[in-house]
């Protein structure tokens, strides 16, 4: 095993978590080293298929899934740029209620920060990714003005509108993280229907098109097909390194004085737990016995409405254009989940896809219609649960000899009534804007994965502190999806952005007053 | 208040998501440079003939052809497979297995391969493979609707990402192939 020179940083896994704390923590003159075990893929060389971006979850990252388990989750990003290549950049901020759901409604945690401590680092991380938006929907919390204009609504988003409006529901321009308009020295839109697999134009922002350039340039150095196998602890109990394997199967030790993980909800705990030793036999920082529990995902079921006459221009977009947050907060004394409608156009195979239950004729007959649907999808908030959870697999290992995660994730009956409530919406503005006939897809994942490592002020219920720190070992983070305590009903990257940027300054303070080994 | 779903309800939603199960292992490559590859050498890669048939039997009523419109055949489905199970060895005892699935029941059922049977014969067996009651002891060892689901989506992207169906979905084509300079 070859050791590496000590560097002060090394974060594990180069999503929107991981390359927000290497370019804050380069910039602040901090060495940093990023172990990405996916490849570089630079947006000239983003294929021309809709398909691709699914594939890179492919045989590369296996996991296993107890029977039971809702619809598996297909939603890795194992890449430079994680999940945020072929996100649909819808940048919702959590309404402020969502912090304090037991407080409110008696489900779930309170989370240990809230509206006050999150709405700053919501701000830098719009003005960072460049965010196209309207201000003033009355069912957010209140909020100054987007850096950019939203992007004007697209021919099936002006039917939505129209539905919307008969029903008294505010069909409002969704927040994208998109440039409406030259940005940041990227280009404005060019509406290709290409994001679910990739910006070709770079137009979209994603971990790979804002933070990655930025920390390579002010010195982080990214290690791409490199898989950490280990966080491996001193005689104190305190991260020393992290042991990877590359492209060849050759094994390194990066020795670091602080180690960052971010390797989305089901990777992070996985290492977690892959990193267990004598003092921490279940699991390193996992003395909650929390490590990879309450994993959230948000139920989704996408609703389709046939119109009448072909949508012929303006149509294809992937990216969410307008959404309906009339219900993303439940009122006292409702059942507590909120959920949105959000627009979306997928490319025909995605189509064909979401409709899995579809073939032959009836296939036929639905995918003649393409080009007069309009979908709305409708996704839930779920609650955390001890029960959803990731563990690692006793028998499976991968092609390293690692035990691959199994997942038992599943979505309970009030999940899947509230998902109906909002099909059921959904299908209500798909009718009035006109729908001759409505579809509801099987239910889905969206990938949104969230919880197994959450903050928290007691290190018995929780396995980070509110600065994403683990309470077992001061110099080891994890600034993922994980750190969330519950997951609220909306598009959660911009909230990881918010906490990582905000998890980065404390980081850095907390290195500059020597807080972390020498 | 909304009301709680029942029993029933629940357990068809579970079923029909069910399906999907370890299905993230199974997604494949890129199909435009699989299409590429497979012009060049179009021999098979890793099904025997005999299966090759079969799978692409399956393939031709999961999206028929008609006079009027092509379908997996045309976009050759069974082809894009062959090369996916070459290139993704946790698929190949899915499609190995589910092609003696296919043709042990057909077999049980009316004496013949699957390949040989009527196209409504091929259609009642499939929809009994989609929903887990599909007879036979080659599905003991391959759960049946992981195979029709991963069936189905590798026909899906075999055909609906093909521009020759486009004519027929409206679609223009993504980025690349609609915008000729980047092509």
């Amino acid at each position: 095993m070859a050791k590496l020179d000590r560097v002060d940083v090394c974060v594990v896994g180069a999503g929107p978590g991981g390359t927000t704390t290497a370019m804050k923590c380069a910039q602040a003159g901090m060495k940093v080293v990023v172990l990405e075990a996916g490849p570089l893929r630079y947006p000239v060389k983003y294929d021309e298929n809709e398909f691709f971006a699914f594939a890179w979850d492919s045989a590369e990252v296996p996991a296993t899934y107890d029977p039971e388990t809702t619809a598996p989750t297909i939603n890795r990003g194992r890449c430079i740029g994680g999940s945020t290549i072929h996100w649909t950049q819808v940048c919702l901020r959590f309404h402020e209620s969502h912090f304090r759901m037991k407080s409110i409604h008696g489900v779930g945690e309170d989370w240990p920060i809230g509206w006050k401590e999150i709405a700053p680092y919501y701000d830098q991380v719009e003005k960072l990714w460049g965010v196209a938006g309207l201000s003033g929907n009355p069912s957010q919390s209140p909020r100054g003005p987007y850096p950019m204009p939203p992007h004007p609504f697209t021919t099936p988003s002006k039917i939505l509108k129209r539905g919307a409006d008969k029903l008294g529901w505010n069909f409002h321009p969704a927040p994208i993280g998109t440039n409406s308009v030259a940005y940041d020295g990227r280009p404005p839109c060019e509406y290709c229907n290409n994001c679910l697999s990739g910006c070709p134009t770079g137009a979209k922002a994603s971990a790979l098109s804002v933070m990655y350039p930025r920390a390579v340039k002010a010195g982080a150095l990214f290690r791409t097909g490199c898989f950490a196998t280990r966080v491996n602890l001193d005689p104190k109990g305190r991260a020393k390194s992290v042991s990877y394997l590359d492209e060849t199967g050759a094994l390194f030790e990066q020795e670091a004085r602080l180690v960052v993980i971010s390797c989305n909800s089901i990777e992070s705990p996985r290492l977690l737990l892959l990193s267990a030793n004598p003092l921490f036999p279940d699991g390193l920082a996992n003395s909650s016995g929390l490590v990879g529990k309450n994993l959230m995902r948000h139920p989704i079921q996408v609703n389709i409405g046939i119109v009448p006459g072909e949508i012929t221009e303006n149509w294809h977009s992937a990216s969410t254009h307008g959404v309906i947050l009339d219900f993303h907060v439940a009122k006292k004394g409702e059942y507590p989940g909120g959920h949105v409608l959000e627009h979306i156009s997928y490319g025909p195979f995605t189509q064909s896809l979401v409709m899995s239950h579809l073939w032959g004729n009836a296939l036929r007959e639905h995918m003649h219609h393409y080009r007069n649907m309009v979908m709305l999808y409708a996704m839930v908030e779920d609650f955390p649960l001890k029960t959803n959870r990731v563990t690692l697999d006793p028998k499976v290992k991968d092609a390293r000899g690692l035990p691959v995660a199994h997942i038992r994730s599943v979505y309970t009956k009030e999940d899947l009534a509230l998902l109906m409530k909002g099909s059921d919406r959904a299908k209500q503005v798909l009718k009035a804007a006109g729908a001759r006939s409505t579809f509801s897809a099987p239910i889905g994942d969206t990938g949104h994965l969230l919880g197994t490592c959450r903050m928290g002020n007691n290190p018995k219920t929780s396995v980070l502190n509110p600065f994403c720190q683990t309470h077992d070992v001061k110099n080891l983070f994890v600034v993922d999806g994980s750190n969330f305590v519950t997951g609220a009903s909306v598009n959660p990257t911009l909230t990881i952005g918010a906490i990582a940027t905000r998890s980065s300054d404390y980081l850095i303070d907390q290195a500059k007053q020597g807080a972390f080994p020498a | 208040m909304i009301q709680a779903i029942t029993r029933r309800q629940f357990v068809e939603t579970t079923l029909r998501t069910a399906a999907l199960s370890a299905a993230a292992l199974y997604l494949g490559p890129n199909l435009i440079r699989t299409r590429a590859a497979i012009a060049a050498d179009p021999g098979l890669k890793f099904l025997t003939p005999e299966e090759a048939v079969t799978i692409a039997a399956a393939c031709a009523r999961i999206i028929p052809s008609s006079p009027a419109e092509p379908g997996a055949t045309e976009a050759g489905a069974a082809g894009v497979i062959d090369f996916v199970c070459a290139n993704t060895p946790p698929l190949r005892p899915l499609y190995r297995g589910g092609a003696a699935g296919l043709n042990e029941t057909a077999k049980a059922l009316h004496q013949k391969a699957f390949a040989k049977i009527t196209p409504a014969e091929q259609d009642a067996i499939l929809a009994s493979v989609q929903v887990g009651k599909a007879a036979g002891k080659a599905w003991k060892q391959i759960p049946s609707p992981v195979f029709f689901f991963v069936l189905q989506l590798h026909t899906k992207s075999a055909y609906y990402t093909n521009p020759l169906s486009f004519k027929f979905t409206g679609y223009p084509g993504i980025y690349h192939q609609s915008h000729k300079r980047h092509g």
